[in-house]
C-alpha cells in the first residue's frame, strides 16, 4: 500500500504528521500534569480530617469521663492508581489548639494554607493541651481535666469517676495514721509532715495506712458514707499516681470489705465522733513496693488532683 | 539536512497557506477543547464538605448530653433533666464556647406540656450572632445561613419541683 502513495504527497503531509505528532504529545503531557496536580491536591483531605477531628471533639466534650479514641487517617495507604500515577502519599501534621484543629499538608514549614474547624471548648472542666502529630494514626485523650492529642495511647488504669469535687484545699485537713507495725506508723508520720500544707479547718480524709508481706498493695475506699464515689475517686486518683511512679507494680483499689474491723486503731478513728473525717481510704502496701516519699507525693499529687 | 533543504524548496506554497489555515483552526478547536476538559474536571472535583447539619447534631447532642445546662448530682448527669437554674445564656456560653461565634447559635424554649406555655425566657447560645442571624436564614450561597429545628421531651426541675415540658432548640448554622 505504501508503494502506491504519490511521493509528493507524502512529502506534504510528513510536516503537518510531526507537528501533530507534537501537540499530541502536549496535550497529553498538559493533561498528565493537570490531572496529577489535581490529585495531589490535598485540601479536600485536609478539610475533611480537620472537620472530623473538631466534631468528634465536641463530643468527646460532652461526656464528663475520661475517653480515648483511636483514629487512622483516611487514603493515606498508597494503591494502585497512587502508584501508577507517582501520586504523592498523603502526610499531615495536625495541631490541636486551644480551640481548633489545624490540618498541615506534609509539616506546618511546607504548607502555608492549613484547613481548620473549631470546636467548642468546655474550660470549666477541660484543659485543652496543646499538641501536634505528624503519624498516620492518632489518637485524642480525654483524661481528667486534660484533653490532648497524641500519636498512640494505652489507658495505664481504669478511668477515675468524675464526680465534681472542686475544693479549697487551704481549709480542709487530710492525717495519715498506722494501723499496725512500726514500718507502717514511720510511713504515717512521713506522710502528715507532708499534708501539713493544706487546712486545719475542716476534717476531710483519714488515711489508713498498713503493711502486708504477701498481698499486693491495696487501696480501700470508704463504703460507708452517703456517696462512696468520691472516697472512689481518691483510691482511684492515689493508685493512678503510684502507676506513674512504679508503672509495673501490681495494685488493687476496691471497697472496702471489712478486713480490719478487728484493728482497734482503725474501727476508733473511722467512727470517731470526737474528730469525724468526711471519708477515709485505707492503703495497703505489700512491704518493699514503694518508698514513704514517693507515697507521699502519691498523696499529696492525688488531693491537688482531686479538689482542682 | 540536505533532504531538508531539497525538501523546502520543493514544497508547494499553496499548500503551506492551507495546512496554516487548517492548522489555525485545528489548533483553535484544540484549545476549546482543552478549556472544556479543564472546566469540566474542575466542576467535578469536589473540594468542600456540607458540614452543616452535623454542625447542628453536634450542638444540639452537646446540649442535650453534657452537663451544660442539664440536672446533675455530684457525679451524675441527667440528661433530658434540664435545671432551670443552669437554662440562661450566660452558663451556655461559658460551657459551649466556641472560639467564633459565628460558628453556630442556638435559641433554647421550654414549653409547659400542661398548658403549652413558656414558663422560662429562652436561653440563647451566641445571642448577639442568633439575632443577626435571623436576617439571613433561608437565603442561598455564601453568606446565608439555615435554620435547624429540633424538639425534645423533657422534664425541668427548679429546687425540688419537676414538671414536663418540651425543649425547642433552634439552631442556626452559617452556609460557607
Amino acid at each position: 500500500m505504501l508503494r502506491r502513495w504519490g511521493k509528493r504527497g507524502l512529502e506534504d503531509k510528513i510536516p503537518f504528521i510531526i507537528w501533530e505528532i507534537i501537540v499530541i504529545l502536549m496535550v497529553v503531557i498538559a493533561l498528565t500534569v493537570s490531572v496529577r496536580g489535581i490529585a495531589n491536591n490535598t485540601t479536600y483531605w485536609k478539610k475533611y480530617h480537620s472537620a472530623d477531628l473538631a466534631l468528634m471533639t465536641d463530643l468527646i466534650l460532652t461526656s464528663q469521663g475520661d475517653f480515648n479514641i483511636n483514629y487512622n487517617l483516611k487514603e493515606i495507604e498508597p494503591n494502585i492508581v497512587s502508584k501508577t500515577f507517582r501520586i504523592d502519599p498523603l502526610s499531615f501534621q495536625i495541631f490541636l489548639r486551644d480551640d481548633a484543629y489545624f490540618v498541615y499538608d506534609k509539616s506546618i514549614d511546607d504548607d502555608r494554607f492549613p484547613q481548620s474547624y473549631i470546636f467548642a471548648r468546655d474550660p470549666a472542666r477541660t484543659d485543652v493541651i496543646v499538641s501536634n502529630t505528624t503519624n498516620s494514626y492518632i489518637t485524642i485523650h480525654k483524661q481528667g481535666r486534660s484533653l490532648s492529642l497524641g500519636e498512640y495511647y494505652t489507658l495505664p488504669i481504669a478511668s477515675c469517676p468524675s464526680d465534681i469535687t472542686t475544693g479549697d484545699t487551704t481549709l480542709k485537713h487530710f492525717e495519715a495514721l498506722g494501723l499496725s507495725d512500726a514500718t507502717a506508723k514511720n510511713y504515717g508520720d512521713y506522710i502528715n509532715t507532708v499534708l501539713h500544707r493544706y487546712g486545719n479547718t475542716e476534717h476531710e480524709m483519714l488515711v489508713f495506712l498498713t503493711e502486708d508481706a504477701v498481698q499486693p498493695t491495696t487501696v480501700y475506699y470508704d463504703t460507708d458514707i452517703s456517696n462512696p464515689t468520691k472516697s472512689d475517686k481518691m483510691a482511684c486518683l492515689i493508685k493512678k499516681q503510684i502507676l506513674q511512679k512504679y508503672p509495673d507494680m501490681n495494685i488493687v483499689e476496691k471497697p472496702y470489705d471489712n478486713s480490719f474491723d478487728s484493728n482497734t486503731i482503725f474501727t476508733n478513728n473511722k467512727n470517731n465522733q470526737n474528730n469525724p473525717y468526711n471519708y477515709w481510704i485505707i492503703i495497703q502496701i505489700k512491704k518493699g513496693d514503694i518508698s514513704d516519699k514517693d507515697l507521699a507525693e502519691s498523696i499529696v499529687n492525688a488531693i491537688d488532683e482531686y479538689y482542682k | 539536512m540536505k533532504y531538508t533543504q531539497k525538501y523546502i524548496k520543493n514544497l508547494n506554497k499553496k499548500g503551506q497557506v492551507q495546512y496554516f489555515l487548517e492548522s489555525a483552526f485545528r489548533i483553535g478547536f484544540l484549545m476549546v477543547a482543552l478549556l472544556a476538559f479543564f472546566l469540566l474536571v474542575n466542576f467535578y472535583i469536589v473540594n468542600r464538605i456540607d458540614t452543616n447539619r452535623l454542625q447542628a447534631e453536634v450542638t444540639a447532642n452537646r446540649i442535650i448530653y453534657s452537663d451544660a445546662i442539664m440536672w446533675q448530682d455530684n457525679s451524675r448527669v441527667y440528661p433530658g433533666i434540664i435545671d432551670i437554674n443552669k437554662f440562661n445564656d450566660d452558663t451556655l456560653g461559658r460551657r459551649i464556647d466556641y472560639a467564633t461565634k459565628s460558628h453556630a447559635a442556638a435559641q433554647l424554649k421550654i414549653i409547659d406540656n400542661k398548658d403549652g406555655t413558656e414558663k422560662y425566657p429562652p436561653a440563647y447560645l451566641n445571642k448577639a450572632q442568633y439575632e443577626n442571624f435571623q436576617a439571613i436564614i433561608g437565603k442561598e450561597g455564601k453568606g446565608s445561613a439555615t435554620m435547624y429545628t429540633k424538639d425534645y421531651p423533657i422534664t425541668y426541675r427548679n429546687g425540688d419541683e419537676s414538671n414536663y415540658g418540651t425543649l425547642i432548640m433552634n439552631i442556626i448554622i452559617p452556609n460557607s
